[in-house]
């Protein structure tokens, strides 16, 4: 006669059950819930624990992706100037790199406050800093954008075109893509203010950990271009 | 009964996507494009050398991208599903699909218009409807990024609590529309990256188109996988005010029983 | 940790302005100035590693993320200068 199963041996013959990744996504509390602050309060939040992801593990889908996609045009930048260095000599002289390290300490300046901004929502340290470093962050971007647009239009007001050389067609890709990706973070600073002056949620945080993220990932991309296009000779 | 048309309408697109691979690069020998800046004689060479492999590769090409409509519906449809009363982001996806892939049908036009009259027109034009054939297959990125960019925005906020693509599908969407932008250069150089020949004008959005296919047809086929009867019910219930519970399990499953809804 | 933040943001200042002064030297021998160019990208390096691991917080993070995130800055800059040194 078969002896009759115990309950230790139904456990060790189950095979553990994990639940589908879709199926926690489609619920949307993938990793963080919709729960507001315990009691409503504004408790300080404890302090990071270790090991976990910033934003939520699929944004870094993105970030790596954007990212390589950067490597690629470095790599193209590279390959052309490998094969014309004359040209690359000489057009790099044109440039000012004054310019370049304003626009680095602009961003630096920016992943700062965004940063200090994030922490600030983060502790809850007051009401509206974490507002005003990220509106700080967001100007410092804008200041980026405008003094792009100065430095564009003085080398086009100077016959220096996308189509004058291998290197200004290179340098209008490179510092292009970046410019378009300085514009869609301040588009995603805007959207992170937003959430901002909400009340926090952990899903608020963990979108603002990732917007921030984003925007320390354009800033990353500018401390490669600075050196590569303006200084490296 | 709707599981298995999504699988069948799923792998038609993984078909498609194949034949398209096979057309393109084995047949026509389109992939890698011609350099815009070559002379015209170069472009009409390259279709008399290969005359039957361009029509026959081409022509596959048309093809395929018909077997892609019923793949992008499946998404749509999945979407609907998790939408509520008012499905924006379904009926986005339904205009988007036909937009783009009718745009890429006329690029394949293009070229066996050229190759039609290869013999007889003289060489400027048949350069010219290459580059028309090109262009079109390139230019028409911004309905492809949108496209990508509803898929995200569904499921970002799906808040139905039904099962739907996992959320790194909807980074990667993002990614891949991001990735379709530098189509838009083709039209300004005629060397370079950004022509239509180079690394970032076609290359990086053709790879990425391709990658694409192939990681919403795996989510999809692991999507579709865990739909159960249930679901189907349910949908029938909500959507059609029907129910598709009948009494006798042998009758075939035909709507026979209307109940309405509550 | 938000007076690391401050810290390293004034750090990597200085080192800008270092790479800057580096990088507009005016050198005769292109040996020298590919060694300034070394070691202008080397310092952006660093400066990548900075912002990713402290600014983007990938120090508290999965390893995991935290080694991909090196691979790919270690790749990508070693590319970049392995490219710059062969022009």
């Amino acid at each position: 006669m078969r002896p009759a199963r115990s309950n230790a041996d139904q456990a060790n013959t189950r095979r553990p059950v994990r639940e589908p990744e879709i199926y926690r996504a489609s619920v949307g509390t993938y990793v963080f819930g919709d729960m507001p602050t315990s009691q409503g309060r504004r408790t300080p939040h404890a302090a990071v624990p270790d090991r976990h992801v910033p934003g939520e593990p699929g944004l870094w889908v993105f970030i790596f992706g954007d990212l390589s996609v950067f490597a690629v045009v470095f790599a193209v930048y590279l390959w052309y100037r490998m094969h014309e260095p004359g040209i690359f000599a000489a057009s790099q002289q044109q440039l000012e790199p004054a310019y370049g390290a304003a626009y680095t300490m602009l961003l630096l300046t920016s992943s700062l406050l965004v940063a200090q901004g994030v922490y600030a929502h983060r502790s809850y340290a007051a009401t509206g800093i974490a507002r005003r470093c990220l509106l700080g962050g967001q100007l410092c971007g804008m200041a980026f954008v405008v003094l792009k647009i100065v430095e564009y239009h003085s080398k086009i007001a100077d016959g220096l075109t996308i189509t004058a050389n291998s290197f200004y067609l290179c340098y209008y890709i490179v510092t292009g893509l970046h410019l378009f990706h300085v514009i869609l973070g301040i588009g995603v600073l805007t959207f992170l203010l937003n959430l901002a002056g909400k009340a926090p949620t952990l899903r608020r945080e963990a979108y603002i950990e990732g917007g921030a993220s984003f925007w320390h990932m354009v800033d990353l991309l500018w401390l490669i271009i600075f050196p590569l296009i303006y200084l490296a000779r | 009964m709707q599981k298995r048309i999504q699988i069948v309408c799923t792998w038609s697109g993984v078909i498609a996507a194949v034949i398209v691979g096979v057309g393109l690069l084995l047949l026509a020998k389109f992939i890698p494009p011609p350099h815009p800046d070559d002379p015209a004689s170069t472009f009409v060479a390259q279709y008399q050398h290969n005359l039957v492999g361009i029509r026959v590769g081409v022509t596959l090409m048309i093809i395929t991208l018909a077997l892609l409509v019923p793949w992008s519906i499946v998404i749509a449809a999945r979407t609907r599903r998790v939408e509520g009363s008012m499905p924006i982001l379904t009926y986005g996806q339904i205009a988007a699909i036909p937009f783009g892939f009718a745009v890429n049908t006329m690029a394949s036009v293009s070229w066996l218009a050229a190759a039609f009259r290869v013999g007889s027109a003289d060489a400027e034009t048949i350069r010219l409807f290459t580059d028309v054939g090109w262009f079109l297959f390139l230019i028409v990125w911004p309905i492809f990024s949108v496209w990508c960019v509803l898929i995200a925005a569904a499921i970002f906020t799906n808040q139905s609590g039904r099962p739907f693509f996992p959320r790194w599908v909807g980074y990667f969407n993002l990614w891949c529309a991001l990735a379709f932008v530098p189509g838009f250069t083709v039209v300004f150089f005629k060397t370079g990256p950004l022509a239509y020949n180079g690394i970032l004008g076609f290359w990086l959005s053709t790879i990425f188109f391709f990658v694409w296919l192939a990681v919403m047809t795996v989510e999809m086929l692991k999507l579709i996988n865990l739909d159960t009867p249930d679901d189907e019910h349910r949908d029938a219930s909500e959507w059609l005010g029907v129910s598709t519970h009948h009494a006798d399990p042998r009758l075939p499953k035909a709507v026979t029983d209307t109940t309405v809804a509550r | 940790m938000r007076q690391r933040v401050s810290l390293l943001w004034l750090v990597m200042l200085l080192m800008t302005l270092a790479s800057w002064s580096l990088g507009i030297e005016e050198v005769s021998r292109p040996a020298a100035a590919s060694m300034f160019g070394t070691l202008v990208l080397s310092i952006a390096y660093i400066k990548v590693r900075f912002i990713g691991l402290d600014f983007m917080e990938l120090r508290d993070s999965p390893i995991a993320l935290r080694l991909m995130f090196e691979i790919y800055a270690a790749a990508v800059m070693l590319l970049v200068i392995v490219l710059y040194l062969v022009a």
